[in-house]
C-alpha cells in the first residue's frame, strides 16, 4: 500500500467520523492509481481508520473491571463447548463451599433459565442472561454482562463466576472484564481440541480438564490432552478434575479462594 | 454475524459525515490469523447484514495478518504456521507480537468529490 499521497480531510479540518479523532484518520487517494497529489480529481478515495472493531466491547469491559475491583470481587469467565460440565462444576463448587467466601453467578445461555434454576437452590445470587432465541449470540459480550452485574449486590460478593455460552470459539474473542479466563475441556471431547480451537486455550490462564472419572471407559490419553494444552499455552495452569467424584475439586476451589483473597487485598490497598 | 454487524454499523457511522449519496466502494479489515474469523463466512455475513443499508454493495477486503511470536529468553522471532506457542528451543511460553488484530483498517468512499 502506497501512503505517499496522504491528505488531510476537508476544509473544516473536522474528521469525518468519531473514529478518526482518536485513531489518526488519513485520507488516501485510491481507485485511480497513484499520482493524485493535486486537486481536480474525482472518484473514490480511501479513508484510513485503523479502528479496533472490539473497541466498544472493550470499553464496557473496562467499566466492569473497575466496578469489580472497587468491590474487591474476583471474577472468572468460564468457557467451554456445550456439555463440558460448567454448570455441574458450579454445583459441586457450591456444595463444597469456598471456605467462607461468597460466590455469585451469571449464567449465559442463548435461551432458557435452566442453568440458573440449577444454581438457585444453593441460595446464592444468580442472574441468567439470554442472548436471545432464534439466532441469539453464541457468546457473552461485555454490554450484556454489565446489565447482569447491575442486578447483583456486589458488596456482599467475593467471587463472581460468569458461565459463558457453550462454544469453544467466539467467547474467547470478547473481554467481559473478568480477572481470569477459564476454559473447561471434558475428556470425552477428545485430545485434539486445544489444537483445533487454539485461541480459546491460548487466552485462558486456567484450563480445567473435566469428567476425569470417565477416563477408564475411554480411549483417551490424559497425558496427550495436557500436552496439547501446553503446546498452545505453556504458561496455563491445568487442573484435571471430576465434579462427580470430587477429584481435583479442592485445587480448583483453592484457585478461586486465592483469587478472592488477592482481590480483597487489592481493594484494601486502594 | 456480530462482527459483520459491527463493521456495517461503524462504516455507516463514518459515512454520516460525508455528502448525502456518498457510496462505499470497499471496506478493508485487518484480521489476525489467531482470530476465529473465517473470511468466507464473514464476507457472506457482511453481504447479508449490509443489505438495505448505505453499505450494501461494498466490497469487503480482508487482510489476514500472520501470527508472529517472540521468545524472550532466546531473543528470537518467528512466524507461527502451526498452533504451537511453545519455544522449540527452551520450551518456554512465547509472546504473541501480531496475529490478534481485528481492525477496520480503511474504507473507500465515492462521494463525487476529490
Amino acid at each position: 500500500m502506497d501512503y505517499s499521497h496522504r491528505r488531510h480531510t476537508r476544509d473544516t479540518g473536522r474528521f469525518p467520523c468519531a473514529a478518526g479523532r482518536s485513531t489518526g484518520m488519513r485520507y488516501h487517494k485510491g481507485g485511480h492509481g497513484a499520482g493524485g497529489t493535486s486537486g481536480g480529481e474525482r472518484g473514490p478515495h480511501e479513508v484510513e481508520l485503523h479502528q479496533n472493531l472490539l473497541a466498544a466491547n472493550d470499553r464496557h469491559a473496562q467499566v466492569i473491571r473497575g466496578l469489580l475491583r472497587a468491590h474487591g470481587v474476583f471474577s472468572a469467565n468460564l468457557m467451554s463447548s456445550p456439555g463440558a460440565g460448567k454448570t455441574a462444576l458450579l454445583e459441586a463448587t457450591l456444595k463444597r463451599g469456598l471456605d467462607g467466601f461468597v460466590m455469585g453467578v451469571i449464567e449465559g445461555d442463548i435461551e432458557t433459565t435452566a442453568d440458573a434454576d440449577r444454581i438457585a437452590p444453593f441460595g446464592i445470587q444468580v442472574v441468567q442472561v439470554n442472548t436471545g432465541p432464534f439466532g441469539g449470540d453464541c457468546h457473552l459480550a461485555a454490554p450484556l454482562v454489565a446489565g447482569a452485574i447491575h442486578q447483583l449486590d456486589l458488596h456482599s460478593l467475593d467471587v463472581l463466576v460468569v458461565e459463558n455460552v457453550g462454544n469453544l470459539v467466539c467467547p474467547a474473542e470478547f473481554d467481559i472484564g473478568e480477572d481470569a479466563k477459564v476454559v473447561l475441556l471434558s475428556v470425552t471431547e477428545g485430545e485434539d481440541k486445544p489444537l483445533k480451537y487454539p485461541l480459546m486455550f491460548h487466552e485462558a490462564s486456567l484450563a480445567l480438564v473435566t469428567k476425569t472419572d470417565l477416563l477408564p471407559h475411554l480411549d483417551v490419553d490424559l497425558g496427550t490432552i495436557l500436552a496439547n494444552i501446553r503446546r498452545v499455552n505453556p504458561s496455563a495452569r491445568i487442573i484435571p478434575l471430576s465434579a462427580r467424584t470430587g477429584d481435583g475439586l479442592d485445587e480448583w476451589i483453592t484457585w478461586l479462594v486465592d483469587g478472592a483473597k488477592k482481590a480483597r487485598t487489592a481493594q484494601t490497598d486502594d | 454475524m456480530t462482527l459483520a454487524a459491527g463493521v456495517v454499523t461503524e462504516v455507516e457511522r463514518c459515512l454520516g459525515d460525508f455528502k448525502p449519496g456518498a457510496s462505499v466502494v470497499s471496506v478493508t479489515l485487518q484480521v489476525g490469523k489467531l482470530r476465529a474469523v473465517v473470511p468466507d463466512a464473514l464476507t457472506f455475513c457482511f453481504e447479508v447484514v449490509s443489505q438495505g443499508t448505505p453499505v450494501e454493495g461494498a466490497r469487503l477486503i480482508i487482510e489476514q495478518i500472520p501470527v508472529r511470536v517472540r521468545c524472550a529468553p532466546c531473543a528470537s522471532e518467528w512466524t507461527v504456521t502451526e498452533v504451537e506457542f511453545m519455544c522449540p528451543v527452551c520450551e518456554g511460553p512465547v509472546e504473541v507480537l501480531q496475529g490478534k488484530e481485528l481492525l477496520l483498517r480503511a474504507i473507500e468512499i465515492d462521494d463525487g468529490t476529490e
